[in-house]
């Protein structure tokens, strides 16, 4: 079942396109993964997906219903958006942060129920961020902070999680460990979709690829048929040395294993 | 399943920041007893239940009823609005240095309520002077949050502010020479400087409804401020309407602090000083910051008050003389810090 469904969405910025005609299907238990050049448009799908980006053309659907017919409110609770560079103004605690992801289920931080505080205790423990649950933010590395958005995301128990590289600023094994769990997410019967631009890590978590470039999607599908030599070579116009140098290869040759 | 340490930390926090609020509430009590009791004829206050009870005509209780109670009560109004407004100023544009007084919301409603002074509206009924403070307010509030919603940077911001407070200084200069009357313009001149003194329950009832509603406007903002502390993407993804948030900051602020300003003149740096006094006490956050600088703005400026009575032979000193001895400085402190951060 399509928990989340673009259908021929368009967004323009004045008057240039930058997403045009975009068809996409996101169902319970899938992971799937957009890449693309800079610019090619995945950041403005994803917040189009988000509801945070105003629509030119075409429609975002939640369960079937038009976002447009959808109260925030109720958009915020069944749908964890993840920014590209997430922002934190003010030094709150580490546990104050991942709290505000309850906002959507009317908890305010002072004031956690039972499901709240067990959800943020849920998402600390799985971003490893209980030692430091009562640090201000602004005396965190990148690393920790970059984590702590994680936790807040997954404090939010969304039904869809829209999450824009959400690994960048992380070293590998936190790389690891955060796919692990949005993969989790999408094992459970949740669905993501993922900004990446680690090719390899697209490769080796995602069930289903959509490979962007200016505004379109040029390629669908799992990811051995989106990252081949050719398609890799003509959108990110790199060599086709490069997926056997960045680690794509091994990563589709495990998956196939 | 119960709950581990690290998920305390929200709850503990909110306790300490309900523990800070009751000690204002103790300190507002305290300034308040003093602010009746203290002035060209100090009171016992134990003798202050018997003076402030209705039908006692001696002339001290006509002080305390009539010039000392007032006074104390505008205090508070416009403490608390001053202060509430500067945290919730500071929540929407993020940035630790809005304030009414700096960014230009205060210089307007001030240019605007001399205007009416100037053009005789102010008597045509009691109203029209924190009326034209409101106007002036939302102006310098909406172009402030027009910028803010173009992700305008702290110094932009900062600048914006010096561009409308000198507009309006020179424009306020410009009517106080053209007022024909020397007395006028004198007059003009020491509202201008913020002042509680002389201020009867007429003022009080006149600034109360709009006060009120402002407060109730700015109170409703917590949960969308504590969201806007992660950005305006995430917050909106978190369910803030942020175009509403925007709008309740906006005439919440004007309400509050236009009328404030329409019957106290300019009294700067409240909303600067209190909500960064006590935002460490709160855990930083923007939105339990709103009821703890209202109190914190109130018991500031009973203070402040309190200090205008020191008598000097020239006279009393004007409570935003005293407020910008205290805060100037501070402003300097913040902008030096902020650029070695």
């Amino acid at each position: 079942m399509n928990v989340l469904e673009a259908r021929s969405l368009g967004v323009t910025r004045g008057a240039r396109s930058v997403l045009d005609s975009i068809d996409l299907q996101l169902a319970c238990g899938e992971f799937v993964g957009l890449i693309g050049p800079n610019g090619a448009g995945k950041t403005t799908l994803l917040r189009a997906l988000a509801g945070l980006e105003p629509l030119a053309a075409g429609s975002v659907h939640y369960d079937g219903t038009p976002l447009a017919a959808l109260a925030a409110s109720a958009r915020a609770r069944w749908c964890g958006y993840h920014a590209q560079a997430p922002e934190l103004h003010w030094p709150l605690a580490v546990a104050t942060i991942v709290a505000l992801g309850r906002l959507p289920h009317g908890a305010r931080p002072e004031r956690l129920g039972e499901a709240d505080r067990a959800a943020v205790a849920r998402a600390l423990a799985r971003t490893e961020l209980d030692a430091l649950a009562a640090r201000a933010g602004d005396t965190l590395s990148g690393g920790e902070l970059a984590r702590v958005h994680i936790a807040r995301l997954l404090a939010g128990e969304h039904r869809v999680l829209l999450a824009d590289e959400p690994i960048a600023n992380l070293d590998p094994r936190y790389q690891l460990a955060i796919m692990g769990l949005l993969a989790e997410h999408a094992a459970g019967g949740g669905a993501v979709a993922v900004v990446l631009h680690d090719l390899a890590i697209a490769a080796r978590y995602c069930d289903r690829l959509l490979l962007l470039d200016a505004g379109h999607i040029v390629a669908a599908g799992p990811p051995q048929a989106v990252l081949t030599p050719v398609q890799v070579a003509r959108t990110f116009g790199v060599g086709e040395d490069y997926l056997a140098s960045s680690g794509v290869m091994h990563a589709l040759a495990q998956r196939t294993a | 399943m119960s709950a581990s340490l690290p998920v305390r930390v929200p709850r503990a926090l909110a306790r300490y920041a309900q523990a800070t609020s009751l000690l204002l509430v103790l300190a507002c009590g305290l300034l308040f007893i003093a602010a009746l009791c203290l002035g060209p004829v100090p009171l016992d206050p134990r003798s202050l239940p018997q003076l402030l009870a209705a039908g006692s005509e001696q002339p001290l209780a006509i002080v305390v009823r009539e010039i000392r109670l007032p006074r104390a009560l505008l205090a508070v109004l416009v403490g608390a609005s001053l202060g509430l407004a500067g945290a919730a100023l500071q929540g929407l544009l993020r940035n630790p240095l809005a304030e009414p007084g700096i960014v230009g919301v205060s210089g307007l409603a001030a240019l605007a309520a001399v205007l009416c002074f100037y053009t005789g509206l102010a008597g045509v009924a009691m109203w029209v002077l924190p009326l034209s403070g409101m106007l002036g307010a939302l102006g310098a509030v909406a172009a402030l949050a027009l910028l803010a919603g173009r992700h305008a940077s702290i110094h932009t911001l900062i600048l914006a502010g010096v561009a409308i407070n000198s507009l309006a200084g020179a424009l306020t200069t410009l009517v106080l020479n053209l007022t024909p009357n020397p007395f006028a313009a004198y007059e003009i001149f020491f509202w201008l400087l913020g002042s509680l003194a002389n201020r009867s329950f007429e003022h009080v009832w006149l600034v109360l409804p709009f006060t009120l509603a402002g407060w109730a406007l700015l109170l409703g903002t917590a949960r969308g401020l504590d969201a806007l502390s992660l950005g305006e993407d995430t917050a909106a993804s978190l369910g803030v309407d942020l175009a509403r948030l925007r709008r309740r900051v906006v005439l919440g602020t004007a309400l509050a602090v236009g009328s404030a300003v329409a019957v106290t003149g300019v009294v700067g740096f409240v909303g600067l000083v209190v909500p960064h006094l006590l935002r460490p006490l709160v855990g930083h956050r923007p939105g339990a910051l709103l009821g703890t600088s209202a109190l914190g703005g109130a018991a500031l400026t009973l203070a402040a008050d309190l200090g205008t009575r020191v008598p000097l032979p020239q006279g009393e000193l004007k409570l935003g003389v005293v407020t910008a001895l205290i805060g100037a400085p501070f402003f300097l402190h913040l902008v030096l810090r902020g650029r070695t951060a």
